[in-house]
């Protein structure tokens, strides 16, 4: 593993101000003071920062699971929906907008795992396997029905647009120790765009430099890391040595322009990358016992077993924050409920398994918070949509009311579970946990104050958590 | 009376297994609800002084809610605290938890509308603040005063007031501007300013010797007057305006069609010096001011000026929207969707406008400045009559006809005539066919055998289960025989009667031609008021469902504006309610506090790199003080009193000497002006800024001759390729100026995005700068980059054909190199020259053609190249077969011989060795003859022969003796019969020196080429590659990307 040094080519004015302001009239200076409190605006780059505490996790690997997962089928087990199963809800928990019918219990079943016994439905043995690794929240809740919308509020803290994603939060906030690639690297699918495409790693009104690089699992992981048609490598490097002697003849007629420099250091980044991405993405240096361990030898498991190898690739090389996302969003399942949520586990929960086994194993589990969870979960009721819809084959509506995500290494204290809804699973009751809060817990744990990281904008200093009154959850950080 | 009020509704569920629930009441407060909470939380929230100001006695405080804000959100239980604390066993504090029924009744009472019986409203509005008059007498909101212009000693060439002001507050630091930039630098900064794109070199060279004394103020009317800087300038107010192609909000990302028009719009008003009032006024309510609904109303056309107005209120139509038609079936659709919008589109009018952010009102009263969210909400109601959440109407309907009512009206009426008569052209059809059929069923009938006749008809009347054999063999023959089936009867018709097919054939033009009849209209996305008057509750922490009281159009009352905000109701059937054009002319009035001194200092900011306000979208209490605030207000005022004229306060910011300084090093007393004032602040030298994503772009495209400068239009569309990279044209020139592209929140173009083209959100007063590797490695390996390039080296080749190393630098960069410069370039040329003759030169070693005719072997080696290379192949001529009978070819793989022109690949020894080949030849087709495949070197002659037929043949050579530059043959004859002779082939071959130490290996798959390596242009084309190179590089420096 290779890092590059951090090379200071960012100087703060307001360094040098402070610096020289001995020597400087009275009002002007407060005035630029003043300025610089106001627009905190810099060159920015992505050089490692210092959080305000110690941080216990390093980096984050982020498997967004579009669509909401069905939190009775898989991390809440409710044994009185089985028992109700097919009856009216009752008026504590009916459907106001009416659509969905009866109760519905899951067919699976919940084991307890591990010493601490957390349940896990036999959809997920594989993550079962890391029980005492694994806190789930079970009482999460969010503010909007529908996807998009909610799924802003899961990965910007607000039910609006436009905002920044968690992960460009953390590079904000942290920078990243390898400049040789991307901070925040993002890992679609390569069968298509989840739900909400982009946004999924927009910097929103932070500058794009936050914002996340898709990498492609296959060919070049970067756009234009190479020329479509390859050049001799003689004629590429004399062409980069020309622009050398063109920049560094501009940069001397500047001297006081740092950003120049920035500029001049990110044309020797670039060069750089094209060698470490290709690299951090080539998976063919990996055993093969690693590879079948992520499934990459199976057909079903093969594609995202391949994005959870990269990712444990990528955070090796100080990557921050990882995103592994899904095509559209499976785990919608307004039809069929059992047979969806059925594919989409066949689909990660070994790769998601044997990443967490690989993480452990080389020490890097401890550093490394793993996110699991959607944008809200699905109804206990059943959904009847389309006409073959019936007994047997019920699908489970959008339900934001109460649902289940875990997390898993980064400081994370594993084997419990966090928080409790009704006894029906739809309304999370004990110890509620809004998305804030969980937004709160995961920036403390990288060492960063939901209340202290903030951006001015449009006039405003803005946050993650917003105007929430948010808590970090301490039962779950250890 | 009770039960009159009473209204049932249908809770049912369809459940499949459980029973229907009976039909239930809407609950009411009083009854239902009352008495519980009255039981349960009545000790503490009854009566006069309830716990945490919390009153659960009445609906309206209920509402209203206590210290931690409203107790419930109407028809939104879920996220009401009244419904947490009760579900979740938080409350009562005292006493038995309530029951699940009861937590029901309490959940279905609020989720339907938690209704009451009482029309208690809400008249209390302790959202209300008082600020201390000091407050109110911030700078900003003040009018502008026109400021004496200081009397300080400036250079000659300083005299105007922008010196002045600037040279007075230089002086207080003993500071002085830095020497006037050279006009090469000048011009391109102009250039780049102003329009976008680097002048060229004749336009550089012009000005550079130009002696008139007023040569540059020549030059900047020139540039203000270029249809160019509209498109330049637009995109700034693009920005601020939250343009965008698509609305937004939704993983689908809809585009908005007519957008365009609002971007047109405002190209034109740069490009017309539109006074900035009136920009701001038909923006805000063109439809209004121009008298849209009389003309009409009234009129026979729209005038251009009334089109034009229309067009200009897109400026209200920009924000994000996802309000599908369906979405009206949404629960508590008004504060999921349509809000939003409005609040959006607020904000984008007050940043644009106004300069100050009003947001933070929504929820509370503002922080810093004295503004109260009664005065959010009253802003918000000056557009509620064109955005009313009651009458709403989905984003995609909102538009209007670019026509009167009559031309509406007649094209309707236009519309249902054609429809009429089409019908009736149909129906004669369809009677015709009728027709016709019977007469055809006759006709069939009677020609069938009169033996067999009876038979049949009585075959097809059995019912089909009922034929027997010899029925069914008949009535599979003649029922469809007798009727064709209705999808071919037209066509057996039209064979068998040709008056039919003529008479189809007329009846299919008249109905075209009435189609062709009718009347379309382009539409604008303009805004306008829709019908019925908007309320406009003050939405307690703006939340949509808890309404607070009703709030009437206004503004905020920190501004000191000396005019009042003045509207009144419109009279009744008034077509538009006027509240926009009372804030247009508000914002419009002498010295207004804000609008002048905003745009005021945007330009500032395009022009000097800095505001003379930095926070250029906050003019407020928590905004930053102005570096120079009399030089602002005298600006502000000139705008005003010089008619508003933007063109004239660019030229008086460009024609200053500040703007004139040198930004590079060479200012005397740079070191102390570095101290004292080392963010510039105070305009010591000029700043040095980056190029934005889209005069970055564009200039690209220029100087390589792939720019199209057409101008307006439907947004051209960008698409994104299989890796992701979104790309207009597939990355091929020519390309439309930047302004030109589909711009969607969901799709932006790659490049563009990379250098920093907002996200637009809402909107984007000032774009954030990035400095990352992808930028780099966009420059170096984009095909729009690398086709420009390409492009650049041949315009260059065309413009000075002598010395176009010279000329590229210039075209890029807008300046000579000086003779350093030139010596690094031109070494550069030379030395990439040689990299790609080497190239070649492993290239060159293959070359392609044919031999003979093979009368003997002489003859037969003498070796003739391939004239022309096309569609892969090389071949004798640009048609193929050449003169439709000639198949001689060779390409990657294989060819094909042609008649008494055996096809030869020729490998030529770079130096004396032993050589061994194999390969493969392979003849695929099972037709002809085969082929036959010589191995000849022209010293030694043909020294083996291969012939292969219908199937592939692995071939060796023995090891051949070579002297260096021995041409080796692999010559292929059709062996007397031309037919199928296409083959296939691959060849290794291996060269051992006398060492035994291996020359070299080759392959004739991988080492096939096309024209221009091989031949004697390898020199010229390897130069040309170079200057590419050099072009490449050029387009990719720093200096091409920043304005000196």
């Amino acid at each position: 593993m290779e890092y590059t040094s951090a090379e200071h080519y960012r100087i703060s004015r307001r360094q040098t101000l402070q610096q020289v302001g001995a020597g400087f009239g009275g009002l002007v200076l407060a005035d630029l003071l003043k300025s610089e409190e106001a627009e905190t605006r810099r060159i920015h780059n992505l050089l490692p920062q210092t959080p305000a505490r110690l941080p216990k996790a390093r980096a984050v690997i982020q498997l967004f699971m579009h669509g909401g997962p069905s939190q009775v089928d898989l991390l809440d087990p409710k044994p009185q929906l089985n028992r109700y199963d097919g009856s009216t809800p009752p008026a504590e928990v009916r459907d106001d907008e009416q659509r969905t019918k009866y109760l519905l219990g899951t067919p699976f079943k919940f084991h307890k795992s591990g010493e601490s016994g957390v349940e896990f439905s036999d959809r997920l043995p594989h993550i079962a396997r890391h029980a005492d690794r694994i806190a789930v929240i079970r009482s999460m809740f969010t503010e909007h029905r529908n996807h998009e919308h909610a799924i802003w509020m899961a990965q910007t803290g607000l039910i609006v647009p436009g905002r920044p994603t968690l992960g460009a939060w953390a590079a904000y906030g942290l920078g990243t120790v390898n400049q040789n690639l991307p901070a925040y690297v993002a890992l679609p699918d390569p069968q298509g765009q989840s739900v909400d495409g982009i946004r999924n790693w927009s910097s929103g009104w932070l500058p794009p430099i936050y914002q996340g690089t898709a990498f492609r699992s296959q060919g070049t992981p970067v756009l234009n890391l190479k020329p479509r048609q390859e050049k001799p490598a003689a004629v590429e490097a004399g062409k980069l040595n020309l622009l050398r002697t063109l920049n560094a003849g501009h940069k001397e007629r500047h001297s006081g322009e740092l950003e120049l420099d920035a500029r001049i250091t990110n044309l020797e980044l670039a060069a750089r990358m094209q060698l470490a991405a290709t690299d951090a993405m080539d998976i063919t240096h990996e055993s093969l016992v690693t590879q079948e361990a992520y499934g990459l030898t199976e057909e079903t498991t093969a594609s995202y077993g391949r994005r959870c190898l990269m990712a444990r690739r990528l955070v090796e090389r100080g990557v921050r924050y990882v995103q592994i996302m899904m095509k559209g969003q499976p785990w919608d399942t307004h039809q069929s409920n059992v047979a969806n949520t059925t594919s989409c586990c066949a689909q990660t929960d070994q790769p998601i398994g044997a990443l967490l086994t690989d993480l452990a194993q080389r020490g890097l589990l401890d550093s490394t918070l793993v996110l699991w969870g959607g944008e809200f979960g699905r109804t206990p009721a059943a959904e009847l949509r389309g006409k073959d819809a019936g007994r047997g084959n019920e699908g489970r509506d959008h339900h934001p009311y109460g649902y289940s995500v875990w997390m898993a290494g980064g400081g994370v204290r594993g084997g419990q579970t966090y928080g409790e809804t009704d006894e029906f699973g739809y309304r999370a009751v004990v110890n509620r946990t809004k998305v804030s809060d969980y937004h709160a817990t995961i920036l403390h744990l990288l060492g960063l104050d939901h209340e202290e990281l903030d951006y001015r904008h449009n006039g405003r200093s803005e946050r993650l958590t917003d105007v929430y009154r948010a808590q970090v959850i301490r039962q779950l950080v250890g | 009376m009770i039960f009159v009020c009473l209204v049932v509704v249908g809770l049912s569920v369809t459940a499949g297994l459980c029973d229907e629930p009976p039909k239930q009441e809407r609950i009411l407060f009083e009854r239902d609800v009352f008495p519980l909470l009255k039981a349960r939380c009545g000790v503490c929230h009854f009566g006069d002084q309830p716990k945490g100001g919390l009153d659960l006695s009445r609906r309206a405080t209920i509402v209203r809610g206590g210290q931690s804000g409203p107790a419930i959100r109407i028809a939104a239980a879920e996220t009401s605290l009244l419904f947490e604390v009760l579900s979740s066993n938080r409350m009562p504090l005292r006493g038995p938890r309530l029951t699940a029924e009861e937590k029901g009744l309490i959940r279905s009472w609020i989720n339907e509308g938690a209704e009451s019986e009482s029309k208690d409203v809400e008249s209390v509005d302790e959202a209300e603040a008082t600020y201390a008059a000091a407050e109110y007498n911030y700078w900003s909101f003040q009018p502008p005063q026109r400021p004496a212009i200081p009397m300080v000693a400036t250079p000659q060439d300083a005299e105007g007031a922008i010196d002045r002001f600037l040279l007075q507050r230089l002086a207080q630091e003993q500071l002085h501007y830095a020497p006037a930039a050279s006009r090469t630098t000048l011009i391109r900064r102009l250039y780049m300013d102003l329009v976008g794109l680097p002048p060229s070199p004749a336009a550089v060279r012009h000005f550079v010797t130009d002696r008139s004394p007023t040569a540059y103020e020549e030059l900047v009317d020139r540039v203000l007057a270029s249809p160019q800087f509209g498109e330049r300038w637009s995109r700034h107010w693009l920005d601020v305006a939250g343009y965008s192609d698509s609305a937004g909000v939704l993983s689908s990302d809809e585009e908005r069609q007519l957008i365009w028009r609002y971007r047109d719009y405002v190209i034109r008003a740069m490009n017309r010096d539109v006074p900035y009032d009136t920009f701001v006024r038909e923006q805000l309510a063109g439809d209004e001011l121009s008298g849209y609904w009389e003309e009409y109303h009234a009129e026979e056309r729209l005038s251009e000026k009334v089109v034009e107005a229309l067009d200009a209120t897109g400026f209200l139509r920009t924000g994000p929207d996802a309000s599908r038609p369906d979405f009206n079936t949404i629960k508590n659709v008004k504060g999921l969707y349509y809000y939003p919008t409005i609040d959006a589109q607020l904000n984008i009018l007050t940043s644009a406008l106004m300069g100050i952010t009003v947001k933070c009102a929504k929820c509370h009263n503002h922080k810093f400045d004295p503004l109260t969210q009664r005065e959010y909400y009253r802003l918000q109601s000056i557009l509620m009559s064109a955005y009313n959440p009651d009458e709403w109407v989905p984003f995609r309907r909102r538009n209007r006809p670019i026509a009167t009512r009559k031309q509406v009206e007649f094209a309707e009426q236009r519309a249902q005539e054609i429809e009429t008569r089409v019908a009736a052209l149909k129906q004669e059809q369809q009677a015709l066919q009728k027709e016709q059929r019977e007469k055809l069923y006759q006709q069939r009938v009677t020609g069938t055998p009169e033996a067999m006749r009876a038979d049949v008809l009585a075959a097809i009347a059995t019912a089909p289960e009922r034929r027997n054999a010899v029925q069914k063999y008949l009535a599979d023959k003649f029922a469809s025989y007798y009727r064709p089936p209705e999808d071919q009867l037209d066509a057996v018709l039209s064979g068998v009667f040709a008056d039919y097919k003529k008479a189809v054939a007329t009846n299919a033009e008249a109905i075209a031609a009435e189609q062709r009849r009718r009347v379309y209209f382009d539409y604008s996305y303009a805004t306008y008021d829709v019908p019925g008057t908007p309320h406009t509750p003050l939405l307690r922490r703006g939340d949509a469902q808890t309404p607070g009281p009703v709030v009437q159009p206004g503004v905020p009352e920190m501004i000191r504006a000396r005019l009042p905000f003045s509207w009144r109701p419109p009279a009744e059937g008034a077509h538009s309610s006027g509240r926009r054009s009372a804030l247009a002319e508000w914002l419009t009035q002498p010295r207004h506090p804000l609008t002048a001194r905003v745009i005021v200092n945007r330009l500032w900011l395009h022009h000097f790199g800095e505001g003379i306000l930095s926070t250029v979208d906050d003019f407020g209490w928590a905004g930053e003080d102005p570096t120079h605030r009399t030089l602002l207000d005298w600006l502000a005022v000139e705008l005003e009193d010089g008619g508003w004229s933007l063109k004239r306060l660019h030229r008086s910011m460009v024609t200053s000497a500040a703007y004139r300084q040198r930004s590079s090093d060479g200012h005397p007393d740079a070191e102390r002006a570095e101290q004292i004032d080392p963010q510039n602040r105070l305009l010591w030298r000029q700043n040095l800024r980056r190029l934005e994503a889209e005069p970055l772009r564009d200039s690209i495209l220029a100087v390589s001759g792939g720019l199209l400068t057409n101008m307006y239009g439907r947004p051209i569309p960008v698409a994104a390729r299989s890796d992701g990279e979104v790309v207009v044209n597939d990355g091929k020139l020519p390309q439309r100026r930047s302004i030109y592209l589909r711009n969607t929140r969901s799709a932006p173009l790659s490049i563009l995005q990379l250098f920093d083209q907002p996200d637009i959100e809402t909107n984007c007063a000032r774009r954030s700068q990035s400095t990352v590797p992808l930028q780099a490695l966009s420059l170096m390996n984009s095909d729009i980059v690398s086709n420009a390039a390409i492009g650049f080296a041949s315009v260059a080749v065309v413009e000075s054909p002598e010395d176009p190393v010279a000329w590229a630098f210039e075209a890029a960069l807008s300046r000579q190199p000086d003779t350093t410069e030139l010596a690094t370039l031109n070494g550069f040329v030379a030395q990439q020259t040689q990299h790609w003759l080497a190239q070649a030169e492993t290239q060159r070693i293959w070359e392609y053609g044919y031999c003979g005719p093979a009368s003997d072997e002489q003859t037969l080696l003498t070796f003739t190249a391939f004239p022309h290379f096309g569609d892969q192949q090389w071949q004798l001529g640009r048609d193929y077969p050449f003169q439709g009978s000639f198949w001689a070819g060779l390409h990657a793989t294989g060819g094909h011989p042609g008649a008494g022109k055996p096809v030869a690949l020729k490998w030529t020894a770079p130096a004396a060795g032993i050589l061994r080949l194999k390969g493969r030849i392979e003849h695929p087709s099972p037709g002809g003859n085969g082929i036959r495949t010589r191995f000849a070197t022209r010293r030694q002659g043909v020294l083996q022969e291969w012939g292969v037929a219908h199937g592939a043949k692995d071939v060796v050579s023995k090891p051949v003796s070579l002297q260096a530059g021995e041409e080796v043959l692999l010559i292929t004859d059709m062996m007397g019969d031309l037919t199928s002779d296409g083959f296939h082939w691959a060849f290794d071959l291996e060269l051992v020196d006398g060492e035994q130490q291996v020359v070299g290996r080759w392959n004739s798959q991988r080492g096939f080429h096309g024209p221009g390596a091989g031949a004697e242009g390898g020199q010229m084309a390897a130069r040309r590659k170079a200057l590419v190179d050099l072009c490449h590089v050029l387009l990719s420096s720093h200096e091409f990307s920043y304005v000196d």
